[in-house]
């Protein structure tokens, strides 16, 4: 059996490249670079989609290198006069091409298991996990065929044609996203997207990112996914080992014809039969709650630190927009100021403030809440900035009265900040006015996911790993 | 002047059989039916000008190209039917293909052929043959992207020596290489020759490597071979050698 060691020299000779662990550092510390800065906004969407979507598809560009590339330095010549059968070679470098896949996968457990250990597994993360193996092993038939096909002395052509697949491929999924939103799933363009394998993983996994439906059916869809996989590495065998020479192409007129057929067969068989049925409504990616703001409007009300003034531009839905400070998971003290467009000259009484969340958890003191005299302190709106709540009165002058909270957020759907509804309901009388003033207020809290320190450690050991590796490389060579 | 080799009587003693060997590039004939034998252990000499057809046969009789028609026998073995029984007894030496993998050391480079032929005890064996080709030992663990023309070219014999091949094809085997090495490297070939049988099919354009090495040679012109014969035949010396030469690739033309 001549498989096993020659996979275990391609596997170590990948790793000689001159910048191989240098690059494969760098690709991680990038990646765990964004993982953390991630942590101060949104993890689920922009840092995942890039590791678990983007690099993988990025894996096309390496198979079509990583079979061109002997051909075209010639290392081939060496290492077919040795006893190498042409089918054991090919076999190791796809175990090769996959293992160095499956390393990708394993690399991003850190900081996946960061985030599943303060938010748990939403949908669009569990989809993730199947979306990016699928992806790379898409890639690695695709790729590997393109490598094949080329027998040049650059590995620019495949290399050049597997970035402008990378590229259509990238670009058909916001384009179908779009388009099967508007209700044209199964135009001409809505089938060209499906030319994509990470648009096809998709619709066969059944979820979106921004769109709002998915297909209610996909068998076709994983038929049409298997089509292109297993065709292309089905392909890309039978021309390595049956219409090329080591070096050279060995075909006849049918073979030619075979070949072309095949790689059209690979290429429309999903587009033209995978389901574009877009009428199930898209799940949600994750456990946030759904609430609509308007942010052209201000707020009424505003969340500081306990004593802590108000802020001159105030105010916000986000109602702790500038002081932030809310942690998850803890019961955070902090003070909810209510401005009630009243003029301080006028007597205000009864004032009941009620106050609810979506995975907040909010207590006051009733004495703060329920106020027969309720102590309140002047305050201006600048520039016009005055709320324009319609059940309000229209005023820049009013005042401020404080009220001292505790808010526990629980539940976070991501790292970083979590938008948390906030619902205020406060009713009030006015000296001189015989109906009691009633506002209410739909805002949110911003409460935060700590977890930089964690996800930088996290995500930086493989970098250093690969980055040490090279430096001992480079000692040892030099 | 054109002569057919003598046939040795039995037809196992031939290392290389080559039988109306033919290959074509679309319309283009580069090797046109080549009928040769070369008995083992002999050093066996391949002459012609570029683009003759010198390494075409040459890729055909280590595997690299299928003919298009006629047949090649190594040890008895089809070079299209059984190419991994052809592998296992050949080793080559062609441009500098270790120039592909500059970023390897010689030991990384030599191993790797070395652990996929499955030889036993693969560093020594490793160290044994960079001792036998004269690379020093404080640069083998060094990038051969580093390495010189001649340093480079020693791990290439090194490498065709892996495995202790029956017949050993070189193309160009002492080009970038100085005198001494040069002596060395002629003196291993010989010794292979004699101790260990090794058949060696040398194509070069340094007459004086051929006249010292090989007691035959082939002559290829155009795809076709145009003289097969004792190399002094040829001539006395190296002047007459050469001219002689120049005649019959001339009067070919």
């Amino acid at each position: 059996m001549q498989i096993a060691p020659l996979y275990a020299e391609e596997l170590k000779a990948t790793m000689r490249g001159r910048f191989a662990w240098l690059g494969a550092g760098v690709v991680l510390f990038a990646l765990g670079g964004l993982a953390t800065l991630c942590t101060q906004g949104g993890w689920l969407q922009p840092y995942s989609f890039i590791a678990y979507g983007l690099v993988p598809l990025a894996f096309i560009i390496m198979a079509a290198g990583m079979m061109a590339s002997p051909r075209a330095n010639r290392f081939v010549e060496c290492v077919f006069t040795a006893p190498v059968s042409r089918g054991d070679w090919l076999t190791a470098k796809l175990l090769v091409l996959c293992t160095l896949a499956a390393a990708y996968y394993v690399a991003l457990l850190p900081a996946m298991l960061v985030y599943t250990a303060h938010v748990g597994m939403p949908l669009l993360l569990h989809k993730y996990l199947l979306w990016c193996p699928c992806i790379l092993l898409a890639e690695i038939a695709i790729g590997s065929l393109i490598g094949i096909m080329f027998i040049t002395r650059s590995v620019m052509a495949p290399i050049g044609t597997a970035m402008g697949l990378l590229l259509a491929y990238v670009i058909f999924i916001p384009m179908q996203e779009v388009i099967s939103s508007q209700g044209n799933g199964d135009s001409r363009t809505g089938h060209l997207t499906l030319a994509s394998p990470a648009v096809l993983i998709k619709n066969a996994l059944g979820f979106a990112f921004g769109g709002r439906s998915i297909p209610s059916a996909t068998r076709i869809t994983w038929i049409s996914l298997a089509v292109l996989v297993f065709g292309s590495l089905l392909l890309a065998a039978w021309v390595f080992l049956r219409a090329q020479g080591v070096e050279t192409w060995e075909t006849t007129r049918p073979k030619r014809w075979a070949i072309f057929l095949g790689i059209l067969a690979i290429a429309l068989f999903p587009v033209l039969f995978a389901e574009t049925n877009y009428d199930t409504p898209a799940p949600s990616l994750n456990n946030a709650p759904q609430f609509r703001m308007d942010f052209s409007q201000g707020s009424y009300a505003t969340i500081v630190h306990p004593g802590a003034p108000v802020q001159r531009n105030c105010c916000r839905p986000i109602l702790n927009w500038d002081s932030r400070g809310l942690t998850v998971g803890r019961r955070n003290r902090m003070d909810l100021l209510l401005f009630l467009p009243v003029d301080p000259a006028q007597a205000v009484t009864d004032l009941h403030v009620a106050l609810s969340g979506d995975g907040l958890e909010i207590t006051g003191e009733p004495a703060a809440l329920n106020q027969p005299t309720p102590q309140r302190a002047p305050y201006t709106y600048l520039n016009d900035s005055n709320p324009r709540i319609p059940e309000a009165p229209k005023s820049t002058a009013g005042s401020m009265v404080r009220i001292p909270l505790t808010i526990e957020p629980r539940h976070a759907w991501d790292l970083g900040n979590n938008r948390y509804p906030f619902n205020i309901v406060a009713t009030y009388k006015v000296a001189g006015d015989p109906r009691p003033p009633t506002f209410t207020e739909h805002a949110a809290v911003f409460a935060h996911v700590a977890a930089a320190a964690q996800m930088a450690l996290a995500a930086g050991i493989l970098p250093l790993f690969c980055f040490g590796m090279a430096f001992a490389r480079w000692r040892r060579t030099r | 002047m054109t002569a057919a080799s003598t046939p040795a009587p039995n037809p196992a003693d031939y290392a290389v059989e080559m039988d109306s060997l033919t290959r074509r590039f679309g319309d283009f004939t580069a090797v046109d039916r080549i009928t040769l034998r070369i008995p083992k252990g002999h050093l066996y000499g391949f002459l012609g000008l570029n683009g003759a057809g010198k390494t075409t046969t040459i890729r055909m009789l280590t595997t690299l190209l299928p003919p298009t028609s006629g047949t090649a026998k190594l040890w008895g073995h089809n070079v299209a039917a059984d190419p991994l029984a052809v592998r296992r007894l050949i080793g080559l030496v062609s441009d500098e293909t270790s120039e592909s993998q500059s970023g390897w050391t010689a030991r990384e480079y030599l191993l790797y052929f070395a652990r996929i032929r499955n030889i036993p005890s693969p560093r020594d064996h490793v160290e044994k043959l960079l001792n036998d080709v004269g690379l020093e030992p404080a640069f083998r663990g060094k990038l051969i992207g580093t390495y010189s023309t001649g340093m480079k070219r020693r791990v290439e014999i090194a490498r065709a020596l892996m495995g202790a091949p029956k017949v050993l094809f070189l193309d160009e085997p002492t080009r970038g290489l100085d005198l001494p090495a040069k002596r060395e490297m002629w003196n291993l070939l010989r010794r292979l020759a004699v101790d260990e049988n090794v058949t060696t099919f040398l194509s070069s354009h340094d007459s004086h490597e051929i006249r010292s090495l090989c007691n035959e040679i082939s002559v290829i012109n155009k795809g076709r071979l145009i003289y097969t014969g004792a190399t002094r035949s040829l001539g006395d010396d190296l002047d007459s050698f050469e001219e002689n030469l120049i005649a019959l690739l001339t009067q070919s033309h």
